[in-house]
């Protein structure tokens, strides 16, 4: 399984630094809450992360995990406060997201609302 | 040096193919998609994209229906060995190369009924014929776009109609013609397309694919191999998703980033004009080498009717030894012989001892074509 996940470090240095403003981060938005977008197959998450992008969402690919799945390959994590949108862009695809997660910053996984989940499949 | 050996594999490539595989193999280098660091990433990024190259090539709509197999043998062996069962009859044509042939004379052992549909002396498939010779177990037909040994085009857009007329399955060998032939899957009614990443696609050998059309249910279509698929590896048993289920184990990534770098190439230049210019070159050489009087040309007269490939024998010398002196005393590289396709040199009379065959690719020139018409001359005269 796959995801996308947004993400900024919470190591960062604390020097307040000019950052390009890119939507779901930013020094003063920055939020600790990520999503976590899991997906069937490699593929699917290298579609999505072209659709994402392409709608200009930060994302940042990371290993699937260990605690929500055991496939190989990457997840897709974003930001929480664009992870609706990119639930929305990605539901209104035909690319599939497998599961969603929200990650807290003790790095805690929560499954979204079951009602999104059909099957194997979220259909949105 | 003239290379003429287009139809066995496309030489030179463009250079931004060496430098797309360079680059795989000093900065990515990684398993595709399943490790979880950037340069795995990357090296699924790259697999991805030449996924959605041929797609944009083929007019396919979900790039995940396109399989990467080493090669169309591959391909053809994935299409016919995975959906066809004992009790089924198959209708393919008499020009074919041995990928098609030999799988299907081995299923032929294990109970599949066979009919081959004789073409023409010139290669030409009559379209009727096919349609006459349904049967009410027929499940498939099988056809290769263009002939390895004439260049002779079947006619696979009024075949592709039958076939969906008569729900039937319709597999198309397009590795002669996939990037210097206009192909559109969903308009010539193409339920299974096997092409090959190093001829026309300009891409490294060890690549190519199987596009499997939406009509085809991948979950009845059995794999030629399971194994590892980075997805679902919970599980013991192989996904039964698109493209996973017939991609295990590691693919050929370095081959792959070449791969793309020819699709791009061929995207950028267009498949109608590579076409055109192919063919004014092949119709130039057809005039030229059929004005010697010793050399007798095989395949169809008109250009609308061939792709840039030509099959001839020049009297009194063997092919082998026609091409032997025209590398050797003008430095021309040619095929001489059956080309793995033994039926369609049956069809052509020119069993058992072949012919010599001639392939342009977009490389070639029209200083190179006057040099062999001219060196062809010079071997005929006795």
């Amino acid at each position: 399984m796959y995801g996308i996940i947004l993400r900024k470090n919470i190591w960062d240095s604390s020097l307040p630094v000019l950052h390009p403003q890119r939507r779901g981060t930013g020094i003063f938005s920055e939020s600790f809450m990520k999503w976590v977008f899991l997906f069937e197959s490699v593929h699917r998450v290298m579609k999505a992360e072209k659709l994402l992008k392409g709608k200009g969402l930060k994302i940042d690919l990371i290993p699937v995990p260990r605690e929500i799945n055991s496939d190989c390959g990457v997840a897709i994590e974003v930001d929480e406060a664009i992870g609706e949108e990119a639930l929305l862009l990605l539901g209104n695809s035909n690319i599939g997201v497998l599961e969603c997660y929200t990650k807290n910053s003790s790095g805690r996984f929560k499954r979204r609302d079951q009602k999104l989940i059909d099957g194997d499949r979220i259909d949105l | 040096m003239i290379y003429f050996d287009n139809p066995a594999t496309s030489w030179p490539k463009p250079p931004q193919v060496k430098e797309a595989m360079n680059r795989f193999m000093e900065e990515v280098g990684a398993n595709p998609g399943r490790s979880g660091h950037f340069r795995s990433i990357e090296a699924a990024r790259i697999v991805f994209e030449t996924r959605e190259a041929l797609s944009a090539l083929f007019h396919v709509k979900d790039s995940s229906r396109i399989v990467f197999t080493l090669n169309a043998t591959e391909s053809i062996n994935l299409a016919l060995k995975g959906l066809l069962k004992p009790g089924d009859h198959v209708i393919t044509s008499s020009m074919e190369h041995n990928s098609v042939m030999r799988p299907l004379r081995d299923l032929e052992k294990k109970g599949v009924e066979l009919t081959i549909i004789p073409c023409s002396q010139e290669g030409m498939l009559d379209p009727g014929e096919v349609e006459r010779k349904i049967q009410t177990n027929t499940r498939m037909i099988v056809l290769n776009h263009a002939s390895n040994v004439t260049g002779t085009l079947l006619p696979i857009k009024e075949v592709g109609k039958i076939a969906r007329a008569h729900d039937l399955l319709f597999l198309v060998d397009a590795a002669q013609s996939a990037g210097s032939y206009p192909l559109d899957v969903e308009k010539d009614g193409i339920d299974l397309m096997a092409f090959t990443g190093h001829k026309s696609l300009y891409g490294p050998q060890g690549t190519g694919g199987l596009v499997v059309g939406e009509r085809i249910n991948e979950k009845e279509m059995i794999p030629l191999k399971q194994g590892g698929t980075g997805s679902r590896s919970e599980f013991e048993e192989q996904p039964d998703f698109l493209p996973d289920c017939f991609e295990s184990g590691t693919p050929n990534g370095v081959g792959l980033a070449g791969l793309l770098a020819g699709v791009q190439f061929v995207l950028g230049k267009g498949v109608e004009q590579i076409q055109q210019n192919e063919m004014a070159l092949a119709n130039k050489l057809i005039r030229g080498l059929g004005n010697i009087p010793q050399v007798k040309i095989y395949g169809p007269e008109r250009q609308e009717d061939r792709i840039a490939t030509l099959s001839l024998n020049i009297a009194h010398l063997s092919p082998s030894n026609g091409a032997l002196r025209l590398e050797k005393e003008f430095g021309i590289l040619s095929r001489p012989g059956l080309h793995c396709a033994p039926a369609a040199h049956h069809t052509l009379g020119t069993f058992p001892e072949g012919t010599i065959r001639f392939g342009l690719s977009v490389f070639n020139t029209e200083a190179e074509v006057n040099t062999t018409i001219q060196a062809v001359s010079m071997i005929s005269e006795k």
